[in-house]
């Protein structure tokens, strides 16, 4: 009796563990992703990835939902990147999207097919935080705004929001470097 | 939906793949080309945040995983390993001082050995986040007493506890609050194959230090004395 229930916890372990590992094969290359984008630092953000995975087996028993792994790990990449400025989240809400900042589409804009990756990424560096968090998080884990709003403990409107100034932001980053290489 | 929606939706949440949505794209030439040079938009943005990832991140994360594994166990082992000696060892130990063990050490010392893997948590405390979690207690303490890397709310044998960890000076420092006043005693030494320590009686409490290191535990002794300003 007693050997079977070590047996089922055997199989329970290596159940686990295969399931930890299929998570660190999958997501780990995105979590890395989202560690660099919040830390703007390859070194900080392998660290970020590390601390992650260790709470993520700490805590594995309490993920029900195999679906909801990569972006319970966003969430858990986040708080650790948050302990590092010893902040909790007490960003301020941004208000929502108003009818008036759309009239910014009243013109079709150039599509930037052509611009360069480093541009791209200088530009991304230079966005606020609060901004390229959510754009990342949009780009990298194909999230909804509510995905988001739900990772980053934000409204959803708030996270439209962000998104919306973020991209807009982007964009005239993006063509005051095409003017500037245009006056070169 | 109307053009100005549909461009919202596009420019904030471009998956949509509600009907309102996908119907209007398809039959609006001027949202539809906006949405394709948004999508193209969102190609370059794709291959720019995809920074590259360094070679072998999978494996360093298992290894250090099996490693952290490896450790606990050893804890585990250690701990074990006590176990069917602990009373003795209590005997030993709290002889010298106390006719009779205080029942409360065997059951901070049980705890602080279920949750050894939070002396290697990294995070920091601020000052303002322990004293809340020390209030109820009627216990403060004041920027002197050091760098917390873990603190949080416990379950001690059913009563609600604390049990924070510091950084000590060769090894971490746990200070577990446990609300239970000692008997008859003001301070009692304690140890074990792994942790050595002290417990304190408040009129409401227990404090216990704890540490493998004896020297980062007199520091802390030291700190945690000139700290604690409220013993209601």
């Amino acid at each position: 009796m007693k050997d079977n229930t070590h047996q089922a916890g055997l199989v329970d372990m290596t159940t686990k563990e295969q399931g930890f590992e299929s998570m660190v094969h999958a997501y780990s290359k995105d979590i890395y992703r989202y560690g660099y984008w919040l830390s703007k630092n390859s070194a900080i953000a392998e660290d970020l990835v590390q601390e992650t995975f260790l709470r993520a087996w700490r805590a594995i028993d309490s993920l029900n939902d195999a679906k909801a792994a990569k972006s319970w790990l966003f969430t858990i990449l986040r708080r650790e990147n948050a302990r590092r400025f010893e902040k909790k989240s007490a960003q301020a809400e941004l208000t929502t999207l108003d009818d008036d900042m759309m009239e910014v589409f009243a013109v079709v804009e150039d599509d930037f097919a052509n611009v360069d990756n480093m541009a791209v990424r200088s530009a991304l560096r230079q966005l606020p935080a609060s901004y390229a968090e959510p754009l990342v998080l949009q780009v990298i884990g194909g999230y909804s705004c509510d995905e988001i709003a739900t990772i980053i403990g934000a409204k959803p409107g708030a996270v439209m929001t962000r998104v919306f100034r973020a991209r807009q932001k982007l964009r005239k980053l993006l063509e005051e470097d095409e003017a500037k290489l245009a006056s070169i | 939906m109307n053009c100005l929606a549909a461009r919202r939706t596009i420019t904030t949440d471009i998956t949509d793949k509600s009907s309102a949505f996908v119907k209007h794209v398809a039959g609006c030439p001027t949202c539809k080309s906006f949405y394709e040079k948004q999508l193209k938009f969102n190609s370059v943005l794709k291959k720019a945040v995809e920074v590259d990832v360094p070679e072998g991140l999978a494996s360093r994360i298992l290894v250090e995983h099996n490693l952290h594994k490896k450790k606990a166990g050893t804890q585990k082992y250690r701990w074990s390993a006590v176990a069917a000696s602990v009373l003795l060892v209590f005997a030993v130990s709290i002889v010298s001082t106390f006719n009779s063990p205080p029942a409360i050490a065997g059951v901070i010392m049980e705890h602080a050995h279920e949750e050894l893997w939070i002396l290697d948590d990294k995070g920091h405390v601020t000052l303002e986040s322990l004293n809340q979690l020390l209030k109820p207690h009627g216990v403060r303490a004041d920027e002197s007493i050091g760098y917390a890397t873990h603190a949080g709310n416990c379950i001690i044998q059913g009563k609600q506890g604390v049990h924070i960890v510091f950084a000590g000076k060769n090894a971490p420092v746990t200070l577990i609050v446990f609300p239970e006043a000692l008997d008859d005693a003001k301070s009692v030494r304690i140890s074990d194959h792994f942790f050595k320590g002290v417990l304190m009686g408040t009129n409401q409490s227990t404090l216990a230090v704890l540490s493998e290191d004896e020297e980062s535990l007199k520091i802390f002794e030291a700190r945690l004395n000139a700290s604690l300003m409220t013993f209601i």
